[in-house]
């Protein structure tokens, strides 16, 4: 059923000084034709790497992936028809485009890496195919210009062109909209999901932003420092945070329908609670237990251990102490009287 | 326009040209007042013209940027009105971080990165107060990062060892070194992290009660906007197209590309709608517009939007419009919106229901519930 | 609603564009450093061109010798009689050969040893890179006197062979910096994820954008190649039977002309050579403000006009 499957992923760079960086640790997740899974976490978080992982774009310390059910090629051919079925969309339209080149010349490549027989005409049309696709009309001339003549929407467009220009089963998307204007990034993300549901993709969509990760996904995943902290049905996972963490990012989401007075009043609390609390360590060395505990308003002693992952709902798991036995009953009955 | 006791700037038709063979009009004719005390948000996407007119107010911008058009009036506590495009030498440099100072958007390239912490206040107190010896000056940094919430030890520092947050703070405490009366905040908090933004926004706003400078906040986030400011503008290719209250435009657009703004914006909790922006690319600023600069994207256009340039027109429907009294107890019902639809003699029957002003036009509604972002056979568990 | 915006805006845009780039080239051309730098360049190409067909003999001897400058010898003549103009402008074509020569086959070997180091990596960047450190760090101009006091060789290949192959590593350093740098952009990336081969990456998708860096680096090339012969002629190293300005600095030197104060037989060449180094230099200098706009100030009739007017009206406000 899934079309592409990671397990234990871990991802860990040696850096000066010997300490190792781990980036990615121990990630597993999978893939299904027509779904979209959303990664969710901000700076610092993994995320990327994930997908640079995934894409096998770089190579990770352990972990394996299997596309189809089979082991993923790692050289030669077998990489190359990897590559061909998984595709990446990056999230700069300004850095994913090769200034030199035309439009043309970027889908014309991969189209023909996937049938070495296309020339000409036939060639050109299969461009233009591609270009309507995205909604870039007229083809003929979008095709001939340098992506300095496009504006970021376009290019993006045209990055998701190029992606699909080899007719992949698979879309890893890294955060395809947030350096995009406002205004079109939902036009962007439609064009996405109908692409997505046209072709029968699977998608990994990557981003910051918890609004549009519920709208396209049905599941997701919330990452904090290299390690999934939650996961789940979106709208489970968005509505119904069990993590501290995601109960943060929900919380810090700007609420359009909320009234001067309770932004005022959440305002103050989050004060007082900022005033009680020691202050921000920056690590890169907290390796055992969890991560999140020097941020987190409900850190326990047995936090210093490696917490489980605990069922919190139905398909719905939280990496969390709170939520794992007796410690975790007292917890979450506090938690939920009290307020974050 | 408003009473001048309650003003500490005022900037009018400003018009701001980058020079090239074809020269683009980054801001066309911007009128802005900003009262003592409030914080004036700025909306707007990538090419509105924002940051540039920023730096107009400033008397930053360098070439090829050119004002070619407008004044600035500066109004400071307690004292006669200053012309501050007439200021030169020592008195510009007076106005500028004294009076009007400026947090820009990435502090990275803001601060110096081989200089320590200390010492880049050092400068400032060099330049602005001279008479400060190096005691007192190390004495002011320690209390500005301390009231940004940084631990002054760290003032030896350099810029990379702080955290994005932190930078971003040390860039608002260094704003306020010489305790000035205007803000200017471009995108302050955009690199950051949601979480980190949420916390600056709640320092800007404390230092704010505590020192009464006033602020005009610029960012592409309207939601942001919604929540912070008391006034705002919203700018579309180099013009203010709605000058609203911030606690009111949310759910009462007057502009379409406001509403389309604040459609771009899904609720996270609401329930499942048809997700819309807006559709069509940002203008080319080196074209001169033969009407509104909006109407190829516009989904309400009808005939004059094409041939004729829309001028700023009170909102119908809205308090403190035509006709109605301002309510008690509002700072402004000034609702002014540069859009054809809103102009009585071209639109007798009034703008189109969802930027008429009535509230609960914007949620669903009258939308149908076409749900997008669902995924195909399979679902899920 | 989306397609038909688009396509008006790209309509829109690709009138401007196409017109943009050509009159990007034109605009550079407001740049006097260009202008002069090209000027001097192209005269001296002109000249080492066409000279030698009517500036006369330069070996031919006479009975004036060491004579002033006159009708007959518009730059006076030699020691020996032979018209010093004449000798200047069948130099320029040596010189620039060697230039052109040397600083070719210097590109050439920066370009595959800096862009190749910088994208394979790990052992093969680690070995090239350290021999472009090696090279650098020895002095160029002993190691070229050292090879070329062994080498026996005459004539006009062994020199730009061996100029060219002492003068590449700092330009190699360069690139394999800068390949470093593109390697990780995203469209690299992008065509290692669309599966293409690491041969074509290297050639279509970082070449291209490295190619301004690779322009300025062989101009400089070609200045260190003509300086080098200079001195190398001047200290009487390389082919004594070659004409050129640098040649022609070492005879006059030898043969008294300071002294005897024959300034028309050593200040032409050494002229010569500073110039079209200047020239080159200026070309070098003026490529960064073609390559990146916003170092352009531009100053067109209209703002130079607004500008005025907006003076006299301040000072009629004062």
């Amino acid at each position: 059923m899934s079309v592409l499957e990671v397990a234990n992923l871990t991802v860990a760079f040696g850096q000066r000084g010997g300490a190792r960086l781990t980036a990615v640790d121990d990630l597993s997740f999978s893939l299904r034709a027509g779904q979209t899974l959303a990664l969710v976490g901000e700076s610092g978080s993994g995320k990327s790497t994930v997908v640079r992982a995934a894409a096998q774009l770089l190579k990770p310390s352990s972990g394996q992936i299997r596309l189809d059910g089979q082991p993923a090629g790692r050289r030669g051919r077998a990489l190359r028809s990897y590559r061909h079925e998984v595709q990446v969309i990056f999230q700069d339209p300004f850095a994913s485009l090769n200034p030199m080149h035309t439009v043309a010349h970027h889908l014309a490549r991969p189209l023909m890496l996937r049938s070495g027989r296309l020339r000409g005409e036939a060639l050109d049309q299969a461009v233009y195919d591609l270009l309507q696709s995205v909604n870039l009309t007229p083809p003929q001339e979008v095709a001939a210009k340098h992506p300095h003549e496009l504006s970021g929407g376009q290019r993006q467009r045209v990055a998701i062109a190029r992606a699909l220009a080899t007719d992949p089963d698979v879309l890893l998307a890294d955060e395809p909209v947030s350096m995009l204007d406002v205004s079109i990034r939902l036009e962007i993300l439609n064009l996405l999901d109908r692409l997505k549901q046209d072709r029968n993709l699977a998608m990994l969509y990557v981003t910051h932003d918890l609004a549009t990760a519920r709208y396209f996904s049905s599941q997701i995943m919330v990452m904090y420092r290299g390690v999934v902290v939650e996961r789940g049905p979106s709208d489970e996972v968005i509505l119904n945070p069990a993590h501290p963490y995601t109960q943060i990012l929900a919380s810090a989401a700007p609420d359009p329908t909320a009234s001067r007075q309770s932004l005022a009043d959440a305002r103050r609390r989050r004060q007082t609670a900022r005033a009680a609390r020691t202050g921000e360590v920056r690590e890169t060395t907290l390796e055992q237990g969890c991560r999140f505990r020097s941020r987190c308003p409900h850190a326990m002693p047995v936090c210093a251990d490696t917490p489980p992952s605990v069922e919190t709902g139905p398909g719905h798991q939280a990496l969390c102490w709170l939520y794992a036995g007796q410690a975790g009953a007292d917890a979450q009955v506090q938690s939920a009287a009290g307020d974050t | 326009m408003s009473d001048e006791r309650d003003l500490v700037l005022r900037a009018e038709h400003i018009c701001v040209e980058y020079a090239a063979r074809r020269p683009t009009r980054a801001v066309r004719d911007v009128t802005l007042e900003l009262r003592r005390g409030e914080v004036l948000g700025i909306a707007g996407e990538s090419g509105c013209g924002k940051s540039t007119l920023a730096y107009a107010l400033t008397r930053m911008l360098k070439p090829p940027a050119r004002q070619t058009d407008g004044a600035i009036t500066f109004f400071p506590a307690g004292g006669t009105a200053v012309n501050v495009l007439d200021l030169a030498g020592e008195a510009l440099r007076e106005f500028r971080w004294n009076k009007i100072a400026m947090v820009f958007q990435s502090a990275m390239n803001a601060l110096n990165p081989v200089t320590s912490l200390d010492k880049q206040f050092d400068d400032i107190f060099e330049a602005h107060r001279p008479q400060l010896d190096k005691t007192a000056r190390r004495q002011r940094a320690a209390e500005l990062l301390d009231m940004v919430g940084i631990d002054p030890a760290r003032s030896h520092g350099f810029a990379h060892e702080l955290s994005g947050g932190m930078r971003q703070r040390v860039m608002i405490a260094m704003a306020l070194a010489l305790d000035p009366e205007i803000v200017i905040m471009d995108e302050p908090t955009t690199a950051l992290d949601v979480v980190v933004q949420r916390e600056i926004l709640d320092e800007i706003e404390r230092l704010r009660e505590e020192l009464g400078f006033s602020v005009i906040f610029i960012t592409h986030d309207l939601s942001l906007l919604l929540e912070v400011s008391d006034r705002l503008l919203v700018m579309y290719a180099g013009e203010v197209v709605e000058h609203a209250p911030a606690d009111l435009v949310g759910s009462a657009p007057a502009h379409p590309y406001t509403f389309g703004l604040l459609r771009s914006f899904p609720d996270m909790r609401g329930a499942r709608r048809e997700l819309r922006g807006v559709p069509g690319n940002p203008p080319d600023l080196r074209h001169a517009f033969q009407g509104c600069p909006f109407e190829p994207r516009c989904e309400f256009r009808f005939e004059p939007c094409a041939t004729t340039p829309p001028t700023l027109l009170p909102a119908a429907g809205r308090p403190g419009s035509a006709g109605r009294t301002v309510s008690a107890g509002r700072a402004d019902g000034d609702w002014r919106v540069a859009c054809h639809l809103h102009d009585a003699a071209l639109r007798p029957a009034g703008p189109p229901a969802v930027l008429s002003g009535a509230p609960a036009m914007l949620s669903g509604g009258a939308q149908d519930e076409v749900t997008v972002g669902t995924d195909s056979a399979g679902g899920d568990a | 609603m989306t397609a038909t915006n688009v396509v008006a805006t790209v309509a829109a845009e690709s009138g401007s564009q196409e017109a943009g780039r050509l009159s990007g080239l034109r605009d550079a051309f407001r740049s006097p450093r260009l202008v002069i730098g090209t000027a001097i360049v192209g005269f001296f190409v002109l000249l080492g061109i066409i000279g030698p067909f009517f500036a006369g003999s330069p070996n031919q001897l006479s009975h004036t010798e060491l004579a002033s400058p006159s009708v007959s010898h518009w730059l006076g003549t030699t020691q020996i009689g032979q018209d010093v103009f004449a000798q200047m402008v069948v130099s320029a074509r040596a010189t620039l050969e060697i230039g052109v020569g040397a600083g070719l086959l210097a590109t050439l070997v920066s370009v595959v040893i800096g862009i190749s180091g910088g994208y394979a990596g790990g052992f093969i960047d680690e070995v090239l890179n350290l021999l472009s450190n090696v090279v650098l760090v020895i002095p160029t101009l002993p190691l070229v006197i050292v090879i070329l006091a062994d080498v026996k060789a005459s004539g006009l290949l062994p020199l730009i062979v061996i100029i060219a192959l002492t003068s590449w590593a700092a330009a190699a350093r360069v690139l394999r910096a800068q390949t470093l740098s593109v390697r990780n952009r995203e469209y690299v990336l992008a065509a290692r994820a669309s599966g293409e081969r690491a041969w074509r990456i290297v050639f279509v998708e970082i070449l291209p954008n490295e190619l301004p860096i690779i322009v300025s680096n062989f101009i400089f090339a070609m200045i260190f190649a003509i300086l080098t012969q200079a001195a190398l002629a001047f200290i009487g190293l390389g082919d004594p039977t070659l004409l050129t300005w640098g040649n022609m600095l070492n005879i006059a030197y030898n043969d008294e002309a300071l002294s005897v104060g024959a300034w028309w037989w050593f200040i032409p060449p050494g002229l010569c050579i500073a110039l079209l180094g200047m020239g080159l230099a200026l070309i070098n200098f003026s490529l960064d403000e073609l390559l990146n706009p916003r170092l352009r100030v531009y100053s067109t009739a209209e703002t130079r006009a607004a500008d005025a007017s907006a003076k006299r009206g301040k000072a009629s406000q004062a």
